[in-house]
């Protein structure tokens, strides 16, 4: 009876050897992509540096450095994603890269585009807070939406992105900061939501808002009372 | 679109090139955020707080925002780094 039962404990033996391999680079894999998911995040979270753009010390020369060299970086960025795009660069050297992402121009690059167009066109009162909902609300809602699912997404990327308005706006009084917040609010978490296959949410978080606000400024000093509060970072904030 | 946006490219992670980019701006992506939080807090206590001057405030705020914000997502992307490097 022993005897018969060896090749098929033998089998089971197998199996078992097998299904706990497979289980083992299931894990691999898992832990992998957990890796690139939180590379996602941390590279979002990093794009609030750009705010040093603000703390440089308003001097002729640095002002030209400050228009000149974001401009040529995201040349090179554009060069790049035509090269891998267009197959002459391999979609592996860029880390992270969503499968959506592979025959279309990257998110990082609308992040980039939008980020380029706050910080020469808009002024900082509406910039500042639209590049925190890109760089620290999106990664929120995103991990949000990855943990509890769509339910309180926008009610926590709406709570999230009116906390940098109204930082931000604090000095215009309640009054003004208040509404100002819950629009620019609003307007990030459409702007996330709303994504197309040519235009990323990554742009649409930022340019949503602030165009949405620059109406409103725009209505608010030619025919009434109100305009930009006074702005939240000082040039030469750098201790040299 | 949302399953779809769970998804990233399948790429060979054995091959330790392709995490390379990755591993190579880890630096900049965890400490420049850092960097820039410090000059905000350096000037809103250097400026405002040691002179009483309230405007400074939103300097401090911000930069408590970017630290937040960023070390949030940094603790999670180093664990996930050192277990990387683990196997």
């Amino acid at each position: 009876m022993k005897k018969r039962n060896n090749p098929i404990q033998k089998v089971v033996d197998q199996l078992e050897e097998t299904r706990k391999k497979i289980e083992e680079t299931t894990q691999k894999i898992n832990a992998l992509e957990f890796d690139v998911h939180w590379y996602r995040r941390v590279f979002h979270a990093f794009g609030a540096s750009f705010l040093l753009y603000y703390m440089l010390p308003d001097i002729d020369w640095i002002n030209l450095l400050k228009f000149w060299i974001p401009i040529v970086i995201l040349i090179l960025v554009f060069i790049l994603e035509y090269l891998r795009i267009k197959g002459k660069l391999n979609s592996n050297h860029f880390f992270g890269l969503r499968m959506y992402e592979k025959k279309r121009v990257s998110s990082y690059l609308f992040f980039g585009v939008a980020i380029l167009i706050l910080l020469l066109f808009f002024p900082q009162q509406i910039a500042v807070p639209c590049i925190l909902c890109a760089c620290i609300a999106d990664p929120v809602m995103g991990e949000v939406r990855h943990r509890f699912g769509e339910k309180y997404v926008y009610m926590i990327g709406f709570l999230v992105c009116m906390i940098f308005f109204m930082v931000t706006w604090y000095k215009a009084g309640f009054w003004i900061m208040f509404p100002v917040s819950i629009i620019g609010a609003v307007g990030a978490v459409i702007g996330e939501t709303k994504k197309f296959w040519w235009l990323d949410d990554d742009f649409m978080i930022q340019m949503v808002p602030a165009v949405l606000l620059y109406l409103i400024i725009w209505v608010g000093t030619q025919y009434m009372w109100f305009g930009l509060p006074e702005k939240i970072i000082y040039s030469g904030v750098m201790p040299w | 679109m949302k399953n779809m946006k769970e998804e990233y490219l399948k790429t060979d992670y054995s091959d330790l090139k392709v995490v390379k980019t990755e591993i190579m701006l880890t630096p900049l992506l965890i400490v420049l955020p850092i960097v820039v939080a410090v000059f905000l807090i350096n000037d809103w206590f250097n400026s405002g707080f040691l002179k009483g001057n309230s405007v400074y405030n939103g300097e401090l705020l911000l930069a408590i925002i970017i630290l937040v914000g960023n070390i949030m997502f940094d603790i999670p992307f180093i664990r996930s780094l050192i277990k990387y490097k683990k196997k």
